[in-house]
This record gives structure tokens, sequence and C-alpha cells, in this order.
């Protein structure tokens, strides 16, 4: 009873956070259409990947330019929900640190992790990217004829969720650095650079790539498990990883936090 | 039983120092020579509740230092405190929910939202009921006097109005024990007497307990019987603030106006001139010769009037900000 009543109050805190953020960005309404211009632009960049691979027709590793499509289309819609959600919050964290502004979060009788990595929303990146990333996705599943069936789109879902699960663990981990080192742009634009790995099918990549890929920084269990799962590309191994590791990496990014806060030194007044 | 203990609490930071210049960069990127500050150094004190307890002393004293880690921003580098019987550096949600910090130069109110959509988030946070929220949101409003104001931008209130704000955004889940961390710096003087004013009632009207770090003595002075002044990381003085002339040498301050010029010199002859301009003036004597002295000006000078006052607090306090001396001493005698 207590954890359901507990993911109620988060949730409806969460819905706080949302509706804040967009009433705060609609006053500054000139940003809010810039945003959403330069996430056009973005995604018009990625339609001239797909437009590149229809015109060539050629298959890589097997994969043809329609299934090709819904993997980039996958990935489109993750980059805004992973900006949108997580990224805007990540990259302030070491401000937050080095000002000292954790301050008045930390005396909150809440999750501090919850305060000071989720708070933040930008729709505007999300919106964008989302509907075209979505639309990608649907062209390239019809072209490619795979079966609308329940499995097939819960499982797409599920694992597309999921992955929006894992995105978080991963890419705040190396953001957690910052209560020892202060500044992390660094190593998190390490980190955020190989999110464009994901851009294309992970079987095109070598073996030690997609291991690496898979079970160190899991960037490819994100975006391509869904897809590949509707290509039928998986085997239970990779399902039960695509099960497993968003659990493993959030205890991993929860247990680091915890020992990263005690760190905590705040900044002079 | 005190509602907060505080036992030899220390708190360090590592630092390190670089000379000015794009050369000592360069060194410091390779090597760097970690200093270590004692922020606060084995300090001790109780709390009763409902105490308002003044907590003074220069920049850089451990004043905020010691604030965060009483409530558990800071991890201690050695020492015990409870308060409310949490060790708060434990973070638990019901110590959370039992206390408040206010910090004059930090926001707890969402910028570009007005700070009613702050106090509904608190609402939330601290998990509020609606008839308690909205008793408590007009009560605290109405007492100081910003109800017209809930729904305006944070971003468009004066400096004083966004203070009286984070005040009821701390207050509303109605905390035992209230930390306030300059909360009335910058203010205009009409201001830091509504917040005085109010948190003299709130305390009052509710017995909370409450500990304040300010740099204004109006502030002390209104608010705090008792105050605890900090230097250098150490305790050296707790007591009435009054009392913290008494420490040093028995002074006494003689206010004169003269009806005739007199020279500087001849009014050396009866004390310390502090301050002089022939007609006005400032003479600072020693408290036993206050007698003798005082008969002596009002037969030797043309005096129109005469007072006797003590020596001004602030001087007090200086002193004692310059004047790191034994601690204990210190303590024992004011308290």
């Amino acid at each position: 009873m207590d954890l359901l009543r507990n993911i109620k109050r988060y949730l409806i805190l969460y819905w706080i956070f949302v509706k804040n953020c967009v009433i705060s960005q609609m006053e500054y309404r000139i940003n809010f259409y810039i945003s959403c211009l330069i996430q056009l632009a973005f995604m018009g960049i990625k339609v001239t990947y797909v437009i590149v691979l229809y015109n060539a027709g050629v298959a890589i590793n097997g994969v043809t330019p329609d299934q090709m499509m819904i993997f980039i289309g996958t990935y489109s819609a993750l980059s805004g929900v992973f900006v949108s959600l997580f990224l805007i919050n990540f990259s302030s964290l070491s401000h937050q640190i080095r000002t000292g502004e954790l301050d008045m979060l930390i005396v909150k009788p809440v999750s501090l992790q919850f305060m000071a990595t989720l708070r933040r929303i930008d729709l505007g990146f999300a919106l964008v990217s989302v509907t075209t990333g979505g639309a990608m996705i649907i062209i390239g599943w019809m072209r490619a004829g795979i079966a609308v069936n329940f499995i097939n789109v819960a499982v797409f879902i599920g694992f597309t969720i999921w992955g929006i699960f894992l995105t978080y663990s991963v890419f705040l981990i190396p953001n957690i650095f910052a209560f020892w080192i202060i500044s992390t742009r660094g190593l998190s634009q390490v980190v955020n650079q190989m999110w464009d790995f994901n851009n294309m099918p992970m079987i095109i990549y070598t073996n030690i790539i997609r291991t690496i890929g898979l079970f160190v920084i899991p960037i490819f269990v994100i975006t391509n498990f869904g897809a590949m799962f509707i290509l039928d590309m998986m085997n239970p191994w990779l399902i039960l990883w695509g099960i497993l590791a968003p659990i493993v990496f959030f205890f991993i990014s929860r247990s680091f936090w915890n020992f990263a806060v005690k760190r905590y030194c705040s900044a002079s007044s | 039983m005190a509602i907060i203990q505080v036992n030899n609490l220390c708190k360090s930071f590592n630092y390190y120092k670089k000379e000015a210049g794009l050369k000592n960069s360069l060194k410091n990127l390779f090597y760097r020579k970690t200093l270590v500050k004692e922020a606060v150094k084995n300090i001790s004190f109780e709390i009763e509740e409902g105490e308002i307890v003044g907590f003074l002393g220069p920049n850089g004293a451990g004043k905020t230092t010691t604030l965060k880690m009483l409530s558990g921003i800071l991890y201690p580098t050695s020492g015990d405190a409870t308060v409310m019987g949490y060790v708060p550096w434990e973070r638990k949600k019901k110590f959370k929910r039992k206390f408040s910090i206010v910090m004059g130069q930090k926001s707890q109110l969402w910028w570009d939202l007005p700070a009613n959509e702050s106090l509904h988030l608190n609402k939330h946070i601290y998990e509020i009921s609606n008839k308690d929220y909205h008793t408590s949101m007009e009560e605290l409003a109405e007492l100081l006097d910003v109800k017209d104001l809930l729904n305006v931008q944070v971003r468009r209130l004066s400096l004083g109005e966004r203070m009286k704000m984070e005040l009821i955004a701390s207050l509303l889940h109605r905390p035992k024990v209230i930390f306030l961390d300059e909360p009335t710096i910058g203010l205009d003087i009409i201001s830091q007497k509504k917040i005085r004013k109010f948190m003299k009632y709130y305390n009052e009207q509710t017995k909370t307990t409450i500990i304040l770090t300010s740099h204004y003595m109006n502030d002390i002075e209104d608010l705090c019987k008792r105050s605890l002044i900090i230097n250098q990381g150490s305790i050296v003085f707790d007591g009435e603030i009054k009392k913290v002339n008494e420490l040093f040498e028995q002074k006494k301050i003689i206010k004169l106006q003269l009806e005739d010029y007199v020279e500087k010199d001849v009014l050396g002859g009866f004390g310390t001139v502090k301050q002089y301009d022939g007609y006005n003036v400032l003479l600072e004597v020693d408290k036993r010769e206050l007698k003798e002295c005082s008969k002596a000006i009002l037969d030797d000078l043309p005096v129109i009037d005469f007072n006797v006052e003590d020596i001004p607090i602030e001087e007090g306090i200086e002193l004692l900000y310059k004047k790191k001396g034994s601690v204990d001493r210190i303590v024992e005698k004011a308290y």
C-alpha cells in the first residue's frame, strides 16, 4: 500500500513539474517556437538520411531501407524524449552542485534524485521529434509488411518505454561524477555522443562495438530492441537482457547517486 | 531535553590556491596543493524548544556551514548533533517534514511562475491536506500582507515581497524548527522591520524554535534573547547580546554638547576622544573613573547637555570578531 501511495505521490509531483515547466516555457513564446524549429531542422537532417537510403536502395547487413526507417524513427523519437526529459536536467546538475542550488532540494522530504534529475522538462524538443519519429516508425512498419498484431505492438512499445527508463540511468551515471569533479561537460559529451551510435541499427557495427553498446554502455538496448523484436532479430538471451538491463543500470545509478550525495559540499552563500 | 544539541561539531573543506595568470593556470593543471580550511571547529551548544537564537559572526566565520549541517545539507567532518532527536545528515524524511531553512540568497520559488504555483508544489511535497494548506496560506499571506501578490510572477516581485513568499513557502508545513540564514539581506528598513515583526509574532504564537543569522544588529536585538557569536569556526560568545560589552574593559561613553568651542587637546585630558567637532563630543572613559571624570567635565567645561551611554553593541561585537580570546572564559562569563 505504501508503495502504491508513493508511486501516486511521485506521479502527482511529476505532473506538477510538467505543468510548471510548460507554463514557464509559454512565458517565453519566441524561445518555445525556436526550440520547435530547431527540432524540425534536426528531423529534416534525419529525413535526408532516409531519402539517401531509399535512393541507394541497398540493404545493409540484411536490413532493408524500410526496416532501417523503423530504427531511425525510434532513434529520432527517443532522442527528443532524452533531451526533453533527461538531458536538460543532467546538464544542469553540475551547475546546481557548483552554485549550491542543490541545498534547497536536499531539505525537501522527497527523493533528491527525483527532484534534481527530473524536475525540468522541455516539451518543445519532444513534441516535434516524437511526432516525426512516430510517423517514420509507422511508415517503415507498413512498408516493411510487418504484422500489426497485439504482441508486436505491445512488445515494441514495451521495449521503447523500458528503453527510456534505461536512458535515464545510463546517461545519469557520468553526470554524477559532478559531485567530485564539479564540471562534467567533457565526460558527458563523450557519453552523449555515443547516443548517436543509435542512429543506425546495431547490426551494421563490428562485434566489439556491438558488445560494448549492449553490455558496457547499453545504448543499443535503448532504441534497437523494439525494432529488432518486430523484425524477428532477437534471441531469448537478448530479450532477457532487454528486460534486465534497465533494472541493473537503475540499481547502479541509484547506488552511485546515494554514495555521491554524501560528498556534496555545497557552495559558499 | 534541548530540541537542538550540538557536540564538538567540526567541518573542514579542501581547497587550493592559484596565483593569477595563464602560466599559473597551466601549472595548476598538473599540480595542485590541497589545503584544508576548518570552517567549523569543535562547536557545542544546546537550544531549548521555542527559543529564538541569533547566530552572529563575520563573513566566513562558519555560521552558514553550521546551519547547513543542522539542516542535513552537509555532512560534518566529526562531532554529533541532533535536531528534534534526529541526526540531520541522515536526511530522514520525517525530519525534513519538521523543519525549514530559509536562505536569503537562495530561492525555492519558481522564477517564472506566480508564487502560488510554488506553494502548491510544496503542498504536495509536504503532503499538506487541502484544509491545512488553505488555512496556512491565507493566514501567512494575511500576516505578511502579500495576499494580492500570490498570483504575480515571482520575477516581478520586489526583493522584500519575494522574501515574504519564501517565508510562506517555508512555513506552510508548520515546521517546529526554522533556520533563517540572513533572511533580511538586501532589504530596506521597512521590509526588514515587517519580517522581524512577523517572525516575532510567529514565534510567540507557535513556539517554533528559530536560529537566525544576520549581519543586521536590529534583527538580533529585536528577536533574540540569546545570541551565539562564532568567529573563525569557534563559538566565542553565548549569551544575551547586550552583555557583549561586559566581556571587555569596562568603558562608558560620555556624550557632550558644549556652549563654546573647546580644543581637542583639552578634551583629551578627560578621556579618549571618539568624535569631535568643537561643540559636540563623544568621550570614552573608564567605568571606574566615571564619577570623578563626570564631575571634572561639568566643573571645567561649558557643558549644555551631558549624557552617559554604554559602548554600542556593534563595537563590542567588532572587538569579538577581531579578538580571538579564550572561548570557554567568554561563554561562561556571559551566559
